[in-house]
């Protein structure tokens, strides 16, 4: 299968080829970059989503491969080597279309954005497109958690470059720093978690009978001795997990370390949709779901999953009630969003979180560009009180922005309707099968549905329905083609994309319409483990996650019921020709979560309260104490301190004097004792 | 002869330069220093030796001639190469060449000596790590000193004086205890010679006779902490480390460049060959309160770089945790953490050298280094800022760069390593990564980003200025993407001390 490992490596390499050809032609000659670097992007997402469709359908055809690519420390002395490749199996190729598609759709969207408005910096943008691209993929296609890391990494710094692309703005700045630093957290603990599990394997392989978590599967069984440094395997196992999962949190924005990605959206708005929403903010569940087979093993990392899913999806919710400004409902709503992939991964529901990692993707790209769009129509003004009556002045992005809030709600037959509730009926029947945690998580994500019905179609209604509420709003204008375009697409796949696992309807319409579950099931000729049958086997087995039987129907009457109370609600408060804020009804509570329930303050307090006066007082203590030490030794021991002052204050060639002296006696002295005179 | 015929070229350069007019001692210099650049890539290209030079390998362009012998005691002049050292011989010849390319235009007085300084420098470090016999070790290890502290004390800033002093006193008392710690040991074992590898051997089966009132095992032990002590002085290890910012603040940035390049690492490289290779008993004893010491020197040094507010300042501090992970890297004896330490070394110096290139740049152009005064230079200074970015990012582990391998090799190491609770100390000095990229990134904000604002209009010099430091981001890549480069010949070469201490992986 050389040609498939070629083909694929191509996947990654060619927008990174777009990545270099922005950077360097935009700094020697930027009048030969056409549109700053955009068509050489395009081309470049166009050439990689046509490669991953291919290796898509080749995986379907049986054609999934394993393969090293490249050594990046060879073995030697009893130890391991370091090697990149690609593993392409049905998740890994179902990601691949996913950020090559989105990315392609945000490039065309970027010439709207970026270019027809007229920023600056073109050049530098589109390779920070590139790069965060190639990355990405790359990431997607990793055979090892080093190889993930790495490119995890990367796109961690293309998120830093492109939040931070307006510079001038105190804003993108301090955002940049805030979304990298806080990731960078969380990362601490997923490479400490990465080192652990070479020390503990000597691999860190996901695929194969080599892989570790197949070997850590045949250690639970006593099957394989690996370096446990003394410790349960379980327990120790469940440390790795978790310690891994800290990464997770940070780049998947969940509670505790959601915090930077609101601020986030303070980079252009292609960029929020295409890293902040679609794509980079999924790697972490996506390497959940990479890892699934280790995860699998661990009941007590699973239900954190859960708790931690249902927790952020309930928790982000209801700080979205209450925004002003449209991207801040999205980051708000993404955070949540993400929660319910996590919630169903962690429920052993490793089908229901790919489905909806799939879904959001989808709708949530959409609904940044449809923000976007609306945005530039507003000339940069993100307030939705200011909005109001753009459904007439912008139709195209309405019925597209309509269908992705349809489907971001759950309503029937939207995407987020099928893989929103095949989570929730997923944690329903494992937290009814004897796991009160993931049914806690479960009922949390359930009261999310109703919030999340609610403040999406708030902002659907204050921002296309009534009357406008601003001159700026009266007189905006319909997007662009550039611009409407992706939105168009994209709004007709949130409408069907949902239908490639029509999981409520299992019992109605058979197996065989359970197009994704049926994909990511395998069996795969040739490369074992990681299919969703595997997994599956593995927490019923191994994690001991045990299902009642709930009927699909019913569960997914029960939150479309509770999704339709909350648009129902938003109906009658907002959609009405002059809509009030009504957050009164709050109370106390508008402030609280206006104030994001002061996360931000608290760790703003932990960094200037916390660690910068324990780094002045070290400094201190540095200056006075150890150098004082130091200062004093010197002066008592060695000479008389003024005498010194006073060799000192010589002109250069006395010190070259007495050094170059004391040299040469030092060798006349070893010269002599040799007998050379 | 290949290293004395390096060691030789280098010497004589640094005389002809003295020599030369000062208007033509920067060219002649940069041509010059090309030659020991060119000789250490042939080095590396034609590299043959296997093993450990110390433990029964074969170093690859070995001469031993005898010298003198002193009291019964046989001095050789004996060089060689191998996986260790060869690294940091060419990272020694690349720095020496972007030092005295940075220096164009920035040294206006006394133009002649500097280089000529520069070129002697280059030469006494080649000698260092060559040198496969004690005292011409030692020899080359203080020349080294006399021309860095002119460097400091003639060219620095206002505070030369206070700067060069403290570092000389500093590490020449640190080189005196080493040089009688090492002496002692010598003396109470039944060697004829101060080649290393016999006093390797000899230390290492057990030779080690009682002497000076010692029994055999506490002056075994002396000896350790002796070396220890001078080594931990010279790579600036906490709490020995307060030199080390006064020394990179004060030297005009060329200096800094081989101070902060290639001096510290002598110290991490003896560290390496004597108290690694000699006392693996005592290196497997000491391995926790050493690792201790690793972790501090990570943290204290990342905190108070966190307090620093002049950037070339900054720089200096961050310099003390990387050494900290060469540290950790090198008691954890396995085979990750030792090739990891010594990769780390030479990622450190191409990366810190980008970092103070950067800033230099930076106050060149706007005539100040404080942080709180600059704002937003990113568009004035592109070229600047890109080098920045790239040695910021590099400096925090920006994976596909070699400062990520370099720690990545050295956290995989000591994570497994076999001393009690090496997980533990391992992830405590690992949260130094978030520490770093706390004032780095503050670092970027600060100067880069926000509204344009500077004390003085900002004039860029030609975009030639920074070609050595793109040199040197682009080496560091090639190191991040290719570690294998070095990897290959850096394991073959601590595969001895892994078998002899025992710590796999």
């Amino acid at each position: 299968m050389a040609d498939v490992t070629t083909a694929v490596t191509a996947i990654p390499l060619v927008p990174f080829a777009a990545f270099l050809v922005a950077l360097l032609v935009g700094h020697y000659k930027p009048a030969a970059l056409p549109k700053g670097g955009a068509l050489a992007g395009i081309a470049a997402t166009a050439v990689s989503l046509a490669l991953s469709v291919w290796a898509f359908l080749t995986v379907g055809a049986g054609g999934a491969t394993l393969s090293r690519v490249w050594t990046w420390v060879p073995a030697a002395n009893d130890s391991f080597a370091l090697t990149f490749g690609v593993l392409v199996d049905p998740l890994s190729a179902l990601m691949v279309v996913i950020v090559s598609g989105v990315s392609l759709l945000v490039h065309v969207f970027s010439l709207g954005y970026m270019n027809d408005e007229g920023e600056g910096g073109l050049p530098r943008y589109y390779a920070g497109l590139g790069l965060f691209t190639a990355s990405m993929l790359a990431f997607a296609l990793a055979s090892n958690l080093l190889q993930a890391f790495v490119f995890f990494e990367l796109v961690g710094f293309c998120s830093w470059w492109l939040i931070g692309h307006w510079f001038r703005e105190p804003g993108p700045a301090s955002a940049a720093k805030k979304a990298f630093l806080v990731t960078r957290f969380g990362d601490y603990f997923l490479l400490v978690g990465l080192v652990g599990v070479l020390g503990t394997f000597g691999t860190a392989a996901f695929a194969g009978d080599a892989s570790f978590p197949a070997l850590a599967h045949a250690a639970l069984e006593g099957e394989a001795s690996v370096n446990t440094f003394g410790v349960d395997p379980a327990t120790w196992f469940t440390t790795l997990g978790l310690l891994i999962l800290g990464g997770v949190i940070g780049k998947s924005a969940q509670f505790p370390l959601q915090t930077w990605l609101p601020d986030a959206m303070e980079g252009p708005t292609p960029v929020s949709a295409l890293i902040h929403a679609a794509t980079m903010v999924a790697a972490g569940v996506y390497l959940v779901a990479r890892l699934y087979g280790f995860y699998a093993l661990t009941p007590t990392v699973l239900t954190v999953i859960a708790l931690v899913g249902g927790f952020t999806a309930l928790f982000a919710a209801t700080m979205a009630l209450v925004k002003r400004e449209i991207k801040q409902v999205l980051a708000y709503s993404t955070i949540s969003q993400y929660g319910y992939i996590m919630l169903g991964l962690g429920s052993g529901g490793y089908v229901a979180g790919v489905f909806h990692l799939l879904t959001h993707a989808t709708f949530k790209a959409l609904l940044f560009l449809g923000a976007g769009a609306v945005i530039i129509a507003m000339h940069h003004d993100e307030d939705m009180w200011k909005m109001g009556g753009l459904k007439e002045r912008m139709p195209t992005v309405y019925w597209a922005f309509l269908s992705g809030s349809l489907a971001l709600a759950g309503i029937v037959p939207f995407a987020g309707f099928w893989s929103k509730d095949a989570v929730l009926h997923h944690a329903l029947t494992v937290g009814l099968g004897g796991q009160p945690l993931v049914l806690l998580a479960y009922l949390m994500g359930l009261v999310a549905v109703a919030f999340t019905g609610f403040y999406t179609f708030r902002m659907v209604f204050l921002t296309f329905h009534g009357e406008p509420r601003s001159e700026t709003a009266r007189d905006a204008g319909p997007a662009s083609a550039n611009m409407r375009v992706p939105v168009a697409i994209l709004g007709v796949l949130a409408a069907v994309v949902g239908l490639v696992n029509v999981d409520p309807l299992k019992g109605v319409v058979g197996e065989h319409l359970l197009f994704l579950e049926r994909w990511l099931n395998g069996p795969l000729p040739g490369l074992a483990g990681p299919t969703a049958e595997h997994y599956h086997e593995l927490v019923v087995d191994v994690a001991g996650f045990h299902t009642v039987a709930v009927s699909p129907t019913v569960s997914a009457v029960v939150s479309l019921v509770v999704a339709l109370a909350g648009v129902a609600l938003a109906w009658t408060w907002y959609n009405v020709p002059e809509p009030s804020e009504k957050t009164d009804v709050l109370g106390p509570t508008k402030t609280l979560l206006y104030n994001n329930y002061y996360q931000d303050e608290f760790q703003t307090w932990l960094a200037t309260g916390v660690v910068e006066p324990l780094a002045d007082a070290v400094d201190v203590f540095d200056a006075s104490v150890v150098d004082g030490v130091v200062n004093g030794v010197s002066s008592t021991s060695l000479v008389a301190s003024d005498r010194l002052r006073r060799v000192q204050t010589g002109v250069v060639t006395t010190y070259t004097t007495q050094l170059v002296l004391g040299l040469v006696v030092l060798l006349l002295i070893v010269l002599l004792l040799g007998g050379w005179f | 002869m290949l290293v004395e015929a390096l060691l030789a070229v280098t010497f004589v350069a640094a005389f002809a330069v003295l020599l030369a007019p000062a208007r033509y001692a920067g060219r002649l210099a940069a041509v010059l220093s090309l030659l020991p650049l060119v000789g250490s890539l042939y080095a590396y290209t034609a590299f043959d030796g296997t093993g450990n030079a110390l433990l029964g390998g074969t170093p690859a362009f070995e001469t031993v001639v005898p010298w003198v012998d002193i009291g019964g005691y046989a001095i050789d002049w004996h060089v060689g190469l191998d996986g260790i050292s060869l690294p940091l011989v060419v990272l020694t010849a690349v720095l020496t060449t972007v030092a005295v390319v940075a220096a164009r235009g920035r040294i206006d007085e006394r133009r002649s000596l500097f280089y000529a300084l520069l070129l002697f420098t280059e030469a006494s470090l080649l000698g260092v790590f060559s040198a496969l016999d004690f005292f011409l070790w030692f020899v080359f290890w203080e020349f080294v000193l006399v021309p860095m502290y002119l460097l400091v004390a003639v060219y620095g800033g206002p505070r030369r004086r206070y700067a060069a002093i403290k570092f000389f006193v500093y590490t020449n008392v640190a080189s005196l205890v080493l040089f009688v710690g090492f002496v002692m040991l010598v003396v109470a074992t039944p060697v004829e010679s101060f080649g290393l590898a016999a006093v390797a051997e000899a230390v290492r089966s057990g030779a080690v006779t009682g002497a000076f009132g010692l029994s055999a095992g506490a002056l075994t032990g002396v000896a350790f902490l002796a070396l220890f002590f001078g080594f931990a002085v010279k790579s600036a290890f906490v709490p020995f480390h307060t030199w080390l910012p006064d020394a990179y603040t004060e030297a005009p940035t060329p200096v800094t460049v081989l101070l902060a390049g290639v001096v510290t690492k002598m110290g991490t490289y003896s560290l390496l060959r004597f108290n690694v290779t000699m006392f693996p008993d005592l290196i497997r004893q000491w391995a926790l309160p050493l690792a201790v010491l690793a972790a501090i020197t990570v943290l204290y040094g990342s905190l108070a770089a966190l307090a620093q507010r002049d950037a070339k300042r900054l720089v200096a501090y961050t310099s003390i945790p990387s050494m900290g992970f060469v540290l950790l890297g090198s008691v954890a004896a396995t085979n990750y953490g030792l090739a990891g330490a010594t990769f780390q070394m030479v990622s450190h110096g191409l990366l810190v050298s980008v970092l103070f290139l950067a800033v230099g740049s930076v106050e060149d152009a706007t005539g100040t280094r404080m942080i709180n005064k600059l704002s937003g230079l990113a568009d004035r200074l592109p070229v600047t800022a890109a080098v920045l970015v790239a040695g910021a990012f590099g400096y925090m582990g920006l994976p596909l760069m070699s400062g990520f391998a370099g720690e990545f090799f050295v956290f995989t190491g000591s994570f497994a390593a076999p001393y009690p609770h090496a997980r533990l100390v391992t992830a405590v000095a690992m949260f130094g990564i978030v520490v770093v990229a706390g004032y780095l990134l503050r670092l970027l904000q600060g100067v880069l980003m926000g509204p344009f604002e500077a004390p003085t209009a900002v004039t860029a010099r030609s975009r030639r200025d920074l070609a050595p430091a793109v040199v040197l981001v682009l080496l560091s890549i090639y190191l991040g993407v290719a570690p294998g480069a070095l990897m290959g010949t850096i394991q073959d070469a601590v595969g001895a001390f892994v078998a002899l201490i025992g710590g796999g992986l």
